[in-house]
């Protein structure tokens, strides 16, 4: 490139890349240099790809109940590199998650959310209930009987939340009951509002990381080792180490998705027919353990302890500070966290659950 | 707790979450595609290892019929090789429902019973079949009868046993096999009649040792309907169920009926594909569910987008108005009023079996239980209306070309105009063809809505033969034999016979104004009513 080009194109963009380096940089602890202290950042690159693949799919899909499944038939039958690029954003849709979890599962196991940050587990339940939502309109967009019947038995759930239900459900339906104006609906939700919601949340998230800096976990041994650990080598930098760190493991992690897409694309399933109620009606695998605590809770009873659940998992770093941390320090003298059973046994149960619901 | 140990803890729960998690993706992807794993019995085991694709030391014999018998219905309950292909062992049942034993079929035309009686020996013994031979230490044959299907599907198969189809290959004595065999021979007959009416099946070469019997040629492959098997039963499943996949979905597709039921003599696929009927089914095949398990296909519960010929004239029916459920039958005559094959179209009556049990219901019945299939879609009016416009064009045929063109055709043979030897004058063709192309066309398409094929391909072509070739000709034979006033005379007659001449003959000498509205309202008068 010529000299004068780039000396004009400072001059109209007069940013101060050194200084931009400086504050894309942050020191970590030396703990971060873990490949599992990538999961957290390989799910926000994970919504990049799902953001990218879902654009592509927007090309072609139309949100009506008569023309949804004729659009995703054509999507993975005719459009050229269509079926590739719905199987890509369906597996990426289960790889966000999954890391969702594994980012939460390392964030509480190392209990980075005490020390005053709770505002950033918060927002970490948030952003999960958020991808959540993703996936749910994801697949409710379908037009298939799987898709159908998931709105129906969603709705279902929202009406019988206690007190806002029937408004939530009407809402939720754009009506009383699924109509032409439910897909659209979906629609506006998975492509405007939750993406949105979630880039709101995410920069509220970072936020918290950046303010607070990142917890170093472990007992005083371990803080003290880290120390000695920078005072010997110097600080482990966010840019570019980490990020490097991050863009790799993405990318191995892009590829195992691009592979399964190849290897199991997506199907095609029945249009969805009302008459017809399907021999199996589930929702997708995340979902398997809260269907399956729904049916040994039926009711609205049900629904509450849902409810129940995800409220104190949003306020689990006070249920942790204030009734866990004293139980450890009254009877284990704290030899043991029963933050980490209770997680522990949450874990084996929402697992044991998934995997009865699967077979 | 040390840093160390959360590391363990988080490496090893995020491990086993993955596991989990794939153990579940798979999981789901099943149920989703609904995959379902071949049962492969101990007895069967063998067979598949030798014949699939899966040998250590090379590829199996036959992979395509394992592969498609792994795809099947069969296979998914266990339903092995050996289940079909073997044969139960002596005194395993009665002798006469055991395939390992000769049968002898009866059909007594005059009261339309059908019976099997088991052939024995001047012991009283019972006769093996022919075609039982010894392999790898196992008593096998190779074609399988409707008798083995009936060992699980019996009602299916006491259904298609007293069926038409079953007798399909009673057509070996009719003038079509004559003309298949004799007139254009018999590697025609072989290739072409005997494979929609079935061969006669027969051993050539009988089973020596593990050395398999060896079937005549003219006889074998063969999936004609009506086959006739080496164990003296009649009929082949694989006809429509094709093997070894025994797909429901296929025999429900036209396709599968359309590989007989097509062509200049009785072209149903094409009219079924002319109709609305057919032009429905194109547009939603694909989201009717054709693949549902066996009675899980139920028109007007399941599906109701469109028919295939087996929603009609074989299909479960769901409830309907003052309608109860209508079962599926193996029947294919079922609901069936005419018969539109004959010179002369009649609407044969019921039967009833020794025991009293109704075989097949008279003809009204029989017509109500289509209209049952008909009223899903349909409603009384519209069903009625159509059954006397079908009924209309039968009529037409049958009293202005079946009737006469077949009484002048016997009494030429009576005179001695035309010889006894069938197929073999020009008149025999031009009489074969009026009944046998385009009046059966005419009739076909009436039944099934295919107005191309009662117009074009059928009575315009009646037309034109019987009044412009099939006339002519006669007259000219007849003169030839010397017999030409006394066969005019006939031929008056019969086209004069009652009012025949003004209904359907005189505009032959043309007619004015005033005729021509007579005509006209007799048209309205007669196929105007509703009776």
């Amino acid at each position: 490139m010529p000299r004068r080009v780039i000396d004009e194109l400072l001059e109209a963009f007069p940013i101060d890349v050194q200084d931009l380096y400086e504050k894309a940089g942050e020191s970590l602890p030396h703990s971060a240099k873990r490949w599992w202290w990538c999961w957290g950042g390989i799910a926000g690159l994970l919504f990049g790809l799902q953001a990218a693949t879902g654009l592509l799919l927007a090309f072609y899909y139309r949100a009506e109940p008569g023309t949804a499944f004729e659009s995703i038939r054509y999507i993975t039958e005719d459009a050229r590199f269509g079926l590739f690029l719905r199987s890509v954003h369906n597996w990426g849709a289960s790889f966000m998650v999954v890391f969702l979890g594994l980012h939460m599962l390392r964030t509480f196991m190392t209990a980075s959310f005490r020390e005053h940050r709770w505002g950033t587990w918060m927002a970490g339940v948030g952003l999960l209930g958020v991808t959540l939502g993703l996936a749910f309109t994801g697949y409710a967009l379908v037009g298939d009987t799987v898709s159908y019947w998931a709105i129906v038995v969603t709705s279902n759930i929202v009406g019988a939340v206690p007190l806002i239900g029937g408004l939530a459900k009407q809402l939720f339906l754009a009506g009383d009951s699924f109509n032409q104006a439910t897909l659209s609906r979906m629609y506006a939700l998975h492509v405007q509002i939750m993406p949105a919601a979630l880039m709101g949340v995410v920069l509220v998230h970072l936020m918290f990381v950046r303010l607070h800096g990142m917890h170093k976990p472990g007992t005083q041994a371990d803080l003290d080792a880290e120390a000695a650990e920078t005072a010997e080598k110097g600080s482990h930098e966010f840019f570019p180490d980490h990020a490097i760190a991050e863009s790799a493991s993405f990318l191995y992690v892009a590829l195992v998705i691009m592979l399964l897409a190849l290897a199991f694309p997506v199907a095609m399933g029945l249009p969805f027919d009302p008459a017809v109620t399907p021999e199996h009606i589930k929702p997708e695998w995340y979902f398997y353990a809260v269907f399956h605590m729904l049916k040994l809770v039926p009711g609205q009873m049900g629904v509450v302890v849902t409810l129940l659940l995800g409220v104190a998992l949003f306020f689990w770093p006070f249920i942790d500070q204030y009734i866990l941390q004293p139980i450890d320090r009254a009877l284990f003298k704290g030899r043991l966290e029963t933050s980490l059973l209770v997680g522990m046994a949450t874990l084996a149960v929402f697992l044991i659950w998934s995997v009865v619901e699967a077979y | 707790m040390s840093l160390k140990i959360k590391e363990i803890i988080i490496a090893l729960c995020s491990a086993l979450i993955i596991v989990v998690l794939g153990y579940v993706v798979m999981a789901e992807k099943e149920h989703a595609t609904g995959e379902a794993k071949p049962v492969v019995k101990a007895d069967s085991a063998g067979c598949v290892d030798c014949h699939g694709e899966e040998l250590e030391n090379g590829p199996g014999r036959d992979p395509g019929i394992v592969s498609h018998w792994k795809h099947s219905v069969h296979a998914i309950n266990g339903v092995g090789c050996m289940d079909c292909h073997g044969v139960p062992a002596v005194g395993d049942g009665p002798d006469i429902d055991n395939p390992r034993y000769t049968v002898s079929t009866v059909w007594d035309k005059e009261s339309g019973n059908k019976s099997i009686t088991l052939v024995t020996d001047e012991a009283g013994a019972p006769v093996e079949r022919a075609d039982l031979w010894k392999h790898e230490g196992a008593q096998i044959v190779t074609a399988v009868s409707p008798r083995t299907c009936a060992q699980c599907h019996e009602t299916e198969s006491e259904q298609f046993f007293h069926s038409r189809h079953q007798s399909a290959s009673d057509f070996l004595g009719s003038v079509d096999n004559f003309l298949g065999r004799y007139a254009e021979g018999p590697a025609a007959a072989n290739n072409g009649c005997q494979q929609c009416h079935g061969s006669v099946l027969r051993v050539s070469v009988p089973a020596t040792g593990d050395e398999p019997p060896v079937y005549a040629a003219d006889t074998w492959p063969n999936t004609g309907m009506g086959r006739v098997n080496v164990d003296g039963s009649w009929g082949s499943c694989s006809a429509c169920h094709s093997r070894h996949e025994f797909s429901a979905e296929l025999a429900r597709r036209p396709e599968n009926c359309g590989k007989c039921h097509m062509g200049p003599d009785h072209p149903q696929i094409e009219i079924f594909t002319e109709s609305k009927h057919g032009i429905a089914f194109a547009k939603n095949a694909d989201s009717m569910g054709m693949d549902a398990p066996g009675l899980e296909w139920v028109l007007g519960e399941d599906y109701s987008a469109a028919p295939s010929c087996s929603s009609c004239h074989l299909g479960p029916v769901a409830a309907h108005g003052n309608y109860a459920p209508m079962e599926m039958t193996h029947d294919v005559g079922a609901r069936i009023s005419w018969t539109l094959r004959p010179k002369i179209s009649i609407q044969p009556g019921g039967i009833v079996d020794e025991s009293g049990l109704v075989r097949l219901k008279e003809p009204e019945g029989r017509r109500q239980d289509m209209k049952q299939a008909c009223l899903v879609c349909h409603g009384d009016a519209w069903v009625d209306g159509f059954y006397v416009q079908y009924d209309n064009a039968v009529h037409l045929y049958n009293e202005k070309y079946g009737k006469p063109s077949t009484a002048i055709y016997e009494h030429l043979k009576e005179v001695g105009v035309l010889d006894k030897v069938p197929m073999n004058e020009h008149l025999d063709y031009e009489y074969f063809e009026i009944w046998h192309h385009e009046g059966r066309r005419a009739r076909h398409g009436a039944a099934m809505m295919g107005p191309d094929y009662v117009q074009w391909h059928g009575f315009y072509e009646l037309t034109r033969n019987f009044y412009t070739k099939f006339l002519p000709a006669v007259e000219h034979a007849a003169e030839d034999a010397g017999k030409g006033e006394e066969v005019a005379a006939f031929v008056e007659k019969t086209l004069h016979e009652g009012d025949n001449w003004n209904k359907y003959h005189r505009w032959t000498e043309g007619l004015n104004a005033a005729e021509r509205e007579a005509m006209l309202s007799w048209e309205q008068e007669t196929y105007g009513a509703r009776e």
